[in-house]
């Protein structure tokens, strides 16, 4: 040991019994022989064991209102934690039920979200009159069929149409 | 009922050390009702991550521990005690006149008061170290596990508290003779 004298900590750890058996051992031996150290160490051992008589001296009881709260309150039934919620939740006879309407109410919603109108429908009447507009002889007489295409009133060349 | 008969021998075995950790680390006697009673209720739940042959206390201890940082977290060390100057006038003991009080009960107060109050003029992380090294006797590694820190810490803290509690002590018993 190069030591000439302990640190305080090491005689703080020797009074906890925490230094290894050769430390202790240097210690100890020190502490006969050196005052100075002998006296540092004893203000150390006095003050652990001022605290110590300290804490007889407000020893208390264990309170038996203590005993009786625990008792009451582990009989009480407790509110279950939020993942305990959970879990109860997602147990299979719950969460199929609601995944599989989950999955219903999306489709649906999905679906009418993205409604596209149904393609227009072209009657048969404008076949008619397209045909009667292109195999008209002179189309631009004043006779000729109007095309059903160029005007607004369907119904009208229908009418015209079937006339003819 | 095996959980229930575990925690009555706990509360048999170990409630009034652990009422007195409390007590310590808290000052009060609400709080350390407060606090035991949440430990042991902790205990109740978590019974079966007791492994036996460890220690119940140091396990108890690192329950109270971490109850009384929560606290104080919540509450933003509110409730530390103020530490008192040193030339207030100080009243030892349970307050009577000195002439009247027996002996026993006058040393018992002129120690423990100055104690008492270097103690609460602690930090709650230096008392819950010095409390479980010098009162409880528990080793570095056991301090280490309970309060969940490394065994080097423990030492630097240990010192350093110890060193603060040499100084409020001296402070306190001057002020008081």
């Amino acid at each position: 040991m190069n030591q000439t004298h302990p640190t305080p900590e090491e005689l703080v750890e020797y009074l906890h019994g925490e230094l290894p058996a050769s430390h202790d051992a240097w210690i100890h031996s020190h502490l006969a022989g050196c005052s100075s150290c002998a006296e540092a160490f004893e203000a150390e051992a006095s003050l652990t064991e001022l605290l110590r008589a300290h804490a007889r001296s407000e020893d208390r009881d264990f309170p038996p209102q203590v005993a009786a709260a625990i008792r009451e309150a582990i009989e009480r039934p407790r509110r279950p934690p939020v993942w305990e919620s959970l879990r109860t939740a997602l147990r299979p006879v719950v969460a199929l039920p609601a995944a599989a309407a989950i999955v219903v109410a999306l489709y649906l919603g999905i679906n009418s979200w993205h409604h596209t109108p149904a393609a227009m429908s072209i009657n048969a009447a404008y076949y008619v009159n397209n045909h009667a507009a292109l195999t008209a002889s002179a189309p631009f007489a004043e006779d000729a069929p109007i095309p059903a295409m160029l005007t607004s009133d369907d119904t009208a060349a229908d009418q015209q149409t079937v006339a003819r | 009922m095996e959980q229930r008969a575990f925690l009555e021998h706990a509360m048999e075995r170990y409630g009034k050390e652990t009422y007195n950790f409390a007590y310590r680390l808290t000052r009060n006697e609400p709080d350390a009702r407060d606090l035991t009673q949440e430990a042991f209720i902790r205990v109740f739940r978590a019974w079966r991550s007791f492994k036996p042959g460890t220690s119940f206390l140091s396990w108890i201890y690192r329950i109270v521990t971490n109850l009384h940082r929560d606290e104080l977290r919540r509450r933003k060390g509110r409730y530390q005690e103020e530490i008192p100057q040193a030339d207030e006038p100080q009243q030892f003991g349970s307050g009577r006149p000195l002439a009247v009080q027996p002996i026993e009960e006058f040393i018992d107060g002129y120690l423990s008061e100055p104690v008492s109050k270097a103690l609460a003029g602690l930090t709650a992380e230096q008392r819950e170290i010095v409390l479980l090294a010098d009162i409880e006797g528990f080793s570095y590694q056991e301090i280490g596990e309970i309060v969940g820190c490394s065994v080097g810490t423990v030492r630097s803290r240990l010192h350093r508290a110890r060193g603060q509690l040499r100084k409020l002590v001296n402070r306190f018993m001057k002020s008081s003779s």
